[in-house]
């Protein structure tokens, strides 16, 4: 059963019990909104959605308003114009208006609402003076607090309680001299902190670790899937010229919804530092940059050498495709395969798995599933094909070893050989996550140095050894699943 | 007082009149006697045919707040509104102290009528006496079988209790006195649900002021009829009255509602004091619009006559302003009051208080240009209807009429660079 409601002249079906906010957002109708989210509770106390409604003695909010059939509504209606450019002076009444130094700039929705709603020169005079409230407060490891900016519309609060289970702020004081603070005591020190610093729609929440890097209009956004465990979150790898600043959730109503963990979103880092960009070989006690070309034809020559005695390690965090490939180049040296996970975590009630590998139920499709184990002590060479955040297989092999790694990571140190692929974030490839949703992810960065993506790599040591290595993965590109439209606005 | 009339304040000057004893004395405890032989939709029906309103501000009719709470078998929750914070208002606080066990009365025959087993009386922090007083009454009365699991040996439970605030005028709005009452802060919750439908502790409740409440026991006891004999036709009954300002005779008096306003000043409270001029009522409280002394004349205290001389009877608080009142002085402290009590959640409010009391405050003190009189208009404009709950439209209110009435003198005041008068009020009190 569907009614009918009219927003702005234009007829609209929808269900009943949604609120008008809802209904006008899914119809791409934009009603400007603070305190609203669409995953948190109703809060109704920032007043920038007030609509003009057919029969009302006045304006409702949008947020908390039924639709009822035969609604008329009037989003931007001379009187809704003005609420809306007198909800905007208010908030400017103690804002520092300190874009210049602020980290949201550009993406902060006061700022936005006031050029698209307001744009009027302020009527405070100068003898009117602000509120002063507290400054860069520290907040916890990951944050940052700037009680002047807040705008109150109470969304790290519902975001902590409600979300994070941690309810560890609140608000203080009456009036203007209302802030945002924690409860006596207590600090935000949460495994899912930083999401304040994304649902803030100012810059009052801003994060320890990108405070003052960058401007945010500078950063190109890529999306992606982060691989730091095994629920795959979507994610905005935010970069500029291939540095990577930062990581932002992506919304994806099956997997990740708009949030993200701190460590999945800290672990950037690994994108830019200590990355491997050039084929090494060893030399007694040095590693030496070779050329590509040398490299691949000495890893062939290993390969086709010891045959039989083999053993190829998967690092459980490679692409579905990656490691198609690397079990058809090993199986075809004759060769056995094993695979190798991330000290395990611990589940928790929101996001983080304790699998900490992004792809191991992908490769027990393909049919990789055992440990290392015993296996390594017959084996006369260990070829391993690892990824951006594997942890050493064990410190001492005393074996040959070729390593494909996106980072020279202690097994290249350890390594006989070992030859650069591109990490998650420069290559195409596909994960399965713990629900066993395949998510396809694309090169958001480029290559570094002389790395090759994964699959590349693979077939090029195979064409050194004359084997032609081909994927079968129709199924796994066929699945393109899960990257979800943003269904509502935040 | 020509005409007296006696039913809230029937056993004040009563010696000893708190204690159950005299309340028993004249007649006490009947009317719940006979609710609880009532079907409870026939208490709530008489309630609403007598045409009680609520007393706290709103008017809203009592017995349909009654029967608004849902029949099914969640606990249900009256709470009583003792957190008479609105300046001007003291009429609540003399039910209190003077006779607690009217009020324990009507809470008894109001929770009949709508099944609820439990009452809060939430009252203001301030009121610490009272609060005691209170205390001791609802012991005498849980003595007596009034209270407890079977209240007058019947098969009603119903426990009492006595709830002090912390000082927020804001927790006398019903749903931050709510979210108060659980242990919370005051902030007031958005509408729907309706505290009928989700009030303390997510079950049904209704917040009804005290002298709503103390009013009920009359009504079961004698009648619809004989409640309707007072008041007039659309505002029957009486009504506590708290006149205050300069007035010779400041006080609370119970007067029939549709008394003359003029009558009231003049005669009941003994007119201005030091015999000067009238110059403004504030008739029903600090956030009902302000009458300059001629729109007063034909004014009388009811909700209907009021609002169309286009104030409000609200609290029934009526704050006498005589001539050589600064109004800019008084809208000063008034803003000042409502910036202080915002809860700070809403918009408007939060910022438009704060906003609207510094240029109170600039235009006083002479720190000010012409263009600040049209702001501080503009941003009562801007709250009015904009917030949760009536806070901003309280503030807005003096904001906007002592601005449109008294606009000469805040003109006087930029022009002259100060307050022309020299002090703000004609008489200092002490």
């Amino acid at each position: 059963m569907s009614i009918k409601i009219k927003i702005n002249g234009r007829e609209i079906e929808c269900e009943p019990g949604k609120t008008i906010l809802q209904v006008a957002l899914s119809s791409g109708i934009y009603i400007p909104h603070f305190c609203y989210h669409p995953r948190l509770s109703i809060k109704g106390s920032c007043r920038m959605c007030l609509v003009w409604i057919e029969k009302r003695p006045k304006l409702e909010i949008a947020c908390n308003t039924v639709v009822a059939d035969g609604m008329v509504i009037e989003t931007d209606n001379e009187e809704v114009r003005k609420a809306r450019r007198a909800v905007l002076e208010f908030n400017l009444k103690n804002h520092p208006i300190d874009c210049p130094i602020c980290d949201k700039a550009g993406e902060c929705t006061l700022q936005d609402f006031y050029m698209a709603y307001d744009a009027e020169p302020s009527r405070l005079s100068p003898r009117d003076q602000k509120v002063k409230k507290g400054k860069r407060i520290p907040m916890g490891p990951t944050l940052v607090l700037d009680q002047e900016r807040c705008v109150m519309c109470h969304r790290c609060i519902r975001f902590m309680r409600e979300i994070a289970k941690n309810d560890c702020i609140t608000d203080a004081r009456r009036g203007d001299r209302t802030i945002i603070t924690t409860f006596p005591g207590e600090v935000v020190d949460d495994p899912y902190s930083m999401n304040l610093i994304d649902i803030c729609p100012v810059g009052a929440w801003t994060g320890r670790d990108f405070r003052f890097k960058k401007r945010v209009w500078l950063l190109s956004k890529c999306p992606s899937i982060c691989p730091f465990c095994a629920r795959g979150c979507n994610i905005f790898i935010e970069h500029e010229k291939d540095i990577v600043y930062r990581i932002t959730p992506r919304v994806n109503e099956q997997v990740n919804k708009s949030w993200l963990c701190d460590e999945g979103r800290l672990a950037y880092k690994a994108l830019n530092e200590n990355r491997l960009t050039r084929a090494l070989l060893r030399n007694g006690k040095e590693l030496k940059e070779v050329s590509m070309g040398s490299a691949l034809s000495y890893g062939a020559k290993l390969l086709n050498e010891h045959q039989g005695k083999i053993l190829g390690i998967v690092s459980a965090s490679a692409s579905l495709e990656e490691a198609e490939l690397f079990k058809k180049l090993i199986q075809s040296a004759g060769g056995e395969l094993a695979i190798h996970r991330r000290k395990e975590g611990k589940d928790d009630f929101l996001l983080r798995r304790a699998d900490r590998d992004s792809n191991l139920r992908g490769l027990k499709q393909l049919g990789i599933d055992r440990a290392v184990g015993e296996a390594i002590v017959k084996a006369e060479l260990v070829v391993v094909l690892e990824s951006l955040y594997s942890e050493p297989v064990s410190s001492e092999l005393g074996k040959k070893m070729i390593v494909l790694s996106p980072r020279r990571s202690e097994m290249v140190e350890s390594a006989l050989l070992s030859l650069p692929i591109g990490a998650y974030a420069e290559i195409e490839g596909t994960f399965v996550n713990c629900d066993g949703i395949s998510q396809r992810f694309y090169p958001g960065l480029q290559l570094k140095g002389d790395a090759k993506a994964g699959v590349d790599m693979i077939r090029f040591l195979g064409k050194k050894m004359g084997i032609d290595l081909q994927l079968s993965m129709e199924s796994a590109r066929s699945a393109d699943a899960c990257v979800a439209p943003v269904s509502e606005s935040e | 007082m020509s005409e007296e009339i006696k039913i809230l304040t029937v056993n004040w000057d009563k010696p000893n009149s708190q204690s159950i004893e005299t309340y028993l004395a004249g007649g006490g405890y009947k009317a719940a006697e006979k609710a609880l032989g009532m079907a409870p939709e026939k208490v709530a029906q008489e309630v609403l045919d007598a045409g009680l309103r609520g007393r706290g501000g709103a008017g809203f009719p009592a017995g349909r707040k009654w029967m608004f709470m849902p029949k099914d078998n969640r606990p249900k929750y009256l709470c009583v509104n003792a957190d008479e914070g609105e300046p001007g208002t003291f009429k609540d606080r003399e039910i209190m102290r003077r006779d607690p066990h009217m009020l324990i009365e009507g809470i008894i025959i109001a929770c009949w009528a709508m099944a609820a087993n439990n009452a809060y009386i939430y009252i203001r922090g301030e009121f610490e006496s009272e609060a005691r007083i209170l205390e001791n009454a609802i012991e005498e009365a849980y003595q007596r079988g009034f209270l407890g699991e079977r209240v007058f040996g019947k098969d009603f439970k119903l426990n009492v209790w006595v709830h002090r605030g912390a000082g927020a005028y804001i927790c006398g709005e019903e749903t931050s006195l709510i979210e108060s009452l659980e242990g919370k802060r005051g902030n007031p919750r958005i509408r729907p649900p309706f505290p009928p439908q989700r009030g303390v502790f997510d079950m049904p409740t209704t917040v009804n002021n005290v002298e709503t409440i103390a009013s009920v026991p009359f009504i079961i006891r004698e009648g619809k009829d004989a409640y309707r004999k007072f008041g007039t036709e659309k505002s029957p009954g009486t009504k506590l009255f708290s006149i205050s300002g300069h007035i010779n005779k400041p006080g609370v008096y119970e007067l029939p509602l549709g008394y003359p306003l003029m009558k009231l000043i003049n005669e009941v409270a003994g007119g201005v004091i030091n015999g000067l001029k009238l110059k403004a009522v504030i008739p029903g409280g600090s956030s009902t619009p302000v009458l300059r002394a001629e729109e007063c004349e034909n004014v009388n205290l009811d909700y209907e006559s009021l609002a169309s001389a286009g104030s409000m009877l609200g609290s029934g608080a009526v704050i006498v302003m005589a001539e050589g009142t600064c109004m800019v002085k008084a809208l000063e402290i008034l803003t000042h009051f409502y910036a202080h009590e915002s809860c700070g959640q809403c918009t408007p409010c939060r910022e438009g208080t704060g906003w609207a009391s510094q240029i109170a405050r600039r235009i006083h003190n002479g720190d000010a240009e012409m263009k600040d009189i049209d702001v501080l208009y503009s941003i009562g404009e801007n709250m009015l209807g904009r917030t949760i709950c009536p806070l901003a439209d309280a503030a807005a209110c003096p904001i906007m009429n002592f601005t449109r009435k008294f606009r000469d003198e805040f003109e006087a005041h930029i022009r002259n660079k100060g307050c022309p008068n020299g002090r703000p009020f004609p008489v200092e009190f002490k």
